[in-house]
């Protein structure tokens, strides 16, 4: 454990840090509170701090005031130490944020108690602090699996939901175009019936690879649903959007040429966002595009 | 009256000087001092001797303060000598510069200025006291 102790009496400091120091702790000594400060403003600084009140510069009551003003939880302990006659000395002490407080000249036996009750204190916020960064770390995992699809790791149903209403809005302010592609991989249901679900899985995870190599970074790959795709496209023309989801069917077809028996083809329905459409209205018409493609002869891109 | 008094102090003081007997614990408590110096009497010497260096400044300041009429200098340099003196176990001392502090606040320079020799006898008292001691470990045990 390493003691910031801020003391400008030379006496007072010398003496405390020789104490300090037998008792087998670390100690960083600063003369006065801009020092005390310099010192705290530095990375990797103690976290219990014996501040006199009264000093040359800053005061006391004054850093610990702008340390809790910058804590978003508290790693630090602070010890006020004060040869004040002030009757409210120690509520003043307290109330700037300070966790404890001893009078000048202190009794050992009391100082080491109160020193021993600081230690405990920043064990446990070393505790706290990393069980609520084990906590964060698993909400964030939590939160990304709820967005993602299990079996492909694409985007899920629920965060195309979620991000097509951003894109949207952010489309409409910035005056910008944006598309989504709807795809249908071919005759899925006999791939199924005919190879089994463990080979129909293989087909998924095999076209979403497929589309994670085709896409943009900013680009949207999502799982609709059983054998349905989608891929929102943000700042893309249906033009540019209908030109990426042939370069997919092509790929797709190649590849399924590769794998027979196992001959999967995809049909795309391609849209742009309109004046005046809202998400659902947009959906609609890239599904009935897609539609049209399935009518037509499957294997094809069709643009709304 | 207060000159009187001054002078019954000052005399009171001087036999001090002679008479390292005189210095009590209330001067002095020499015994709390070392207790809190965890009985390490080389560390004592050690805080005594730095008490002693620092001492002049701290007077210094008291007056540089009173010549100025600066009530917020007073008060932190009293304040920085009863809390030096108390660490030292000067109880007198720290008692006398508490009192300079607690006037300073309250800005009566003539009350101040009734207090300064007292606190200048403390401090000669003061010095006795810890010469002695420091002499005193010396002979027994080298600093």
């Amino acid at each position: 454990m390493n003691i910031l102790i801020a003391e400008d009496d030379a006496p007072s400091r010398h003496l405390l840090r020789s104490i300090l120091t037998s008792w087998g702790y670390a100690v960083t000594v600063a003369v006065d509170g801009d020092e005390a400060w310099n010192i705290l403003c530095e990375p990797e600084h103690p976290t219990l701090l014996i501040l006199d009140w009264m000093m040359p510069g800053i005061e006391g009551t004054e850093i610990v005031r702008r340390l809790r003003a910058s804590e978003d939880i508290y790693p630090h302990y602070i010890i006020i130490m004060t040869s004040g006659t002030n009757e409210n000395a120690l509520a003043l002490a307290l109330g700037a944020g300070a966790d404890d407080f001893i009078a000048k000249p202190f009794n050992n036996i009391e100082l080491q108690a109160r020193i021993n009750v600081g230690c405990r204190m920043i064990a446990l916020h070393e505790v706290l602090a990393e069980k609520l960064h084990k906590l964060e770390s698993l909400t964030k995992t939590v939160s990304r699996l709820a967005r993602t699809d299990e079996l492909t790791g694409l985007h899920n149903r629920r965060s195309f939901n979620e991000s097509v209403t951003l894109a949207l809005s952010a489309a409409r302010r910035h005056g910008r175009p944006l598309s989504v592609i709807s795809i249908d991989l071919d005759h899925f249901k006999k791939v199924n019936d005919t190879f089994g679900h463990s080979v129909g899985d293989r087909v998924l995870t095999g076209f979403s690879d497929l589309l994670k190599e085709l896409v943009r970074v900013e680009d949207i790959a999502s799982r609709w649903g059983g054998e349905e795709f989608i891929i929102l496209l943000p700042d893309t023309s249906r033009e540019e959007a209908a030109t990426l989801a042939e370069r997919i069917r092509s790929a797709c077809e190649v590849e399924s040429r590769n794998s027979a028996p196992v001959t999967v083809t995809a049909s795309f329905g391609v849209a742009q966002l309109q004046n005046g459409e809202n998400e659902d209205d947009l959906i609609r018409r890239v599904d009935n595009a897609l539609y049209a493609a399935k009518h037509n002869g499957r294997n094809r891109v069709v643009i709304a | 009256m207060t000159n009187t008094l001054l002078k019954a102090t000052w005399n009171q003081g001087m036999n001090a000087v002679d008479d390292a007997a005189f210095i009590t614990s209330e001067i002095f408590d020499k015994a709390a001092f070392i207790r809190r110096n965890q009985s390490n009497v080389k560390l004592a010497g050690e805080v005594a001797q730095l008490f002693r260096d620092s001492l002049p400044e701290y007077i210094r300041a008291i007056h540089v303060a009173v010549a100025a009429g600066d009530a917020t200098a007073l008060r932190a340099a009293a304040h920085k000598l009863k809390g030096s003196a108390a660490t030292l176990s000067l109880t007198k001392l720290s008692a006398i510069s508490g009192e300079i502090e607690a006037i300073a606040a309250s800005g009566d320079a003539e009350a101040t200025a009734r207090l300064l020799p007292v606190l200048e006898l403390q401090c000669s008292l003061a010095l006795d006291a810890l010469t002695n001691m420091l002499v005193t470990s010396e002979e027994k045990t080298p600093l």
